[in-house]
């Protein structure tokens, strides 16, 4: 029963949301119903995931403290934090509206928005220190790869425009020209053929699961 | 060590100073480097510009502060230009950390524009389950929100009469950073027939590139140089434009230590040393 129960409704719901896929459902009642009605149960798990995702931290981080880690104190921001901008959230609010509390306007412009920049413009560093160290024309394809991405840094800025015009090249032969062949024609070429492939891919792990010869979603059954 | 060997090993603590330098100099001191536009941006101007319905623009604000300074002066640069038409413009995000971004554009668009919240513009905020709510939408707008984020009905707000679905939309133009892109193309654009554009960061912007040539998405606004194009387009250069100096440097500095980096490695004694290992590996074959 722990197997064939699972199975069963990921067979009827997987077989039924294909079907959906391809009916008018405006023109047939029992279809867009049903449709509708797991749509929303989807919705509705979705924010159970939500729960489960910040339960799972919590508890994580607790027994950091609890096993008196040495890190814990970071540990203990992120629980206090945590529960503060829930508690700012769900209890502050004026009405039912969480756009018209400014304390939780003010925290997530002065903590997370400082916060998420920071952390973002250190990019440009590493990239700049990661690339200098591992951009190597060691061989012919990482010589194509580098010659590639230089063009397409260069070509996508300004700048690129104003070196073509000093080097004269002019016309399709420019930098912004040739960063656009290239974004246009061999990065699409590879890109369509990947996504080919992840369709495909998923195609088969979705049939596999919905005929149930696929299970590991379903844990160990420990 | 001889100068070539110096090259190949620079302390990454002079890189770090020189991408600051160059990147906060013309931040200081703009250099007023041009920007030329490219089709994809030029196509999407097009499309808003000739939306003649005046059926809402659904922009879906699906990124948080860490990509704002590439995605937000796209999202402003389209409100202004979709204001300045008449045509109304509905936000909803699918990103968590969204809705605190979103306020500030939703304000600086009543402040700045003299958008009318509710009539000219509305931000329904965020809910959990990114297809299913883009499916839902498509059942109806108040269905999925039936509140807007700042706790109206969203039946009542005079900007959704006529607007009950998401089919109803005459865009959706979806403003990412993660893979939601995808979503929308497949849902609201291949399953509803509603038209899609995107705007990307630069990084991820080459991944729809595909969906531009094969018609799926109308344009495409690719990290903040497409941002910059959009705001000279609607005539109004704002903060995209002032980046693009900082960005052109902070990129001559990467190609610059990466140029160092391969004369060092075959010009220096490492370099040499591969060489010889190899030349050696192909006398044995």
């Amino acid at each position: 029963m722990k197997t064939k129960l699972p199975v069963t409704i990921a067979f009827l719901t997987g077989i039924f949301m294909a079907f959906a896929y391809f009916v008018e459902r405006d023109n047939v009642a029992w279809v867009r119903i049903l449709y509708e009605e797991l749509n929303q149960n989807n919705i509705v798990l979705a924010v159970f995931v939500l729960f489960l995702g910040v339960g799972t931290l919590l508890i994580r981080h607790a027994k950091k403290i609890r096993d008196r880690n040495s890190d814990s104190i970071y540990s203990w921001v992120v629980i206090v934090s945590t529960l503060a901008v829930a508690y700012i959230g769900l209890f502050q609010t004026t009405g039912e509206s969480i756009g018209a509390n400014e304390n939780f306007q003010w925290i997530f412009n002065n903590f997370q928005v400082p916060l998420s920049a920071t952390m973002f413009s250190l990019l440009a560093f590493f990239v700049a220190s990661a690339a200098y160290r591992a951009f190597r024309a060691r061989n012919t394809e990482a010589t194509l790869l580098l010659i590639a991405a230089a063009i397409v840094m260069i070509g996508r800025v300004p700048i690129g425009a104003v070196i073509s015009d000093g080097l004269n090249l002019t016309g399709s032969f420019s930098l912004p020209a040739i960063a656009e062949w290239i974004l246009d024609i061999p990065n699409t070429a590879a890109k369509r053929a990947i996504t080919i492939g992840i369709g495909l891919g998923m195609t088969a792990t979705a049939i596999k699961i919905i005929f149930g010869i696929e299970r590991t979603y379903m844990g160990s059954g420990k | 060590m001889n100068i070539w060997d110096k090259l190949s090993s620079i302390d990454r603590r002079w890189i770090f100073l020189a991408m600051a330098i160059f990147v906060s100099w013309p931040v200081l001191k703009p250099l007023g480097l041009p920007v030329t536009t490219t089709k994809e941006v030029e196509s999407l101007y097009s499309f808003i510009d000739e939306i003649e319905d005046k059926k809402p623009i659904i922009l879906a604000l699906d990124y948080g502060p860490s990509t704002a300074p590439e995605l937000t002066p796209m999202a402003k640069a389209v409100i202004r230009h979709a204001i300045s038409k008449g045509i109304p413009v509905v936000g909803v995000s699918l990103a968590p950390d969204a809705p605190g971004v979103a306020n500030d554009i939703w304000k600086w668009a009543q402040e700045e524009l003299g958008a009318v919240p509710g009539e000219d513009i509305a931000y329904l905020g965020y809910k959990a389950g990114t297809t299913n709510v883009i499916l839902q939408m498509g059942q109806g707008i108040s269905k999925a929100f039936p509140k807007d984020y700042y706790g109206n009905s969203t039946d009542d707000l005079p900007i959704m009469e006529g607007f009950q679905s998401l089919k109803d939309a005459s865009l959706v133009l979806g403003l990412e950073a993660t893979a939601i892109m995808d979503l929308w193309i497949q849902y609201a654009g291949d399953q509803m027939g509603v038209p899609v554009a995107g705007g990307m960061t630069a990084v991820s912007a080459p991944e729809a590139y595909v969906f531009y040539q094969s018609g799926q998405i109308v344009g495409l606004m690719g990290g903040m140089k497409g941002g910059a194009e959009y705001e000279l387009l609607v005539g109004a250069p704002g903060n995209a434009v002032q980046g693009m100096d900082a960005q052109s440097l902070g990129h001559i500095v990467i190609i610059v230590f990466i140029i160092f980096g391969n004369l060092g490695f075959f010009l220096g004694k490492k370099g040499q040393d591969v060489s010889r290992l190899k030349s050696l590996r192909g006398d044995q074959k």
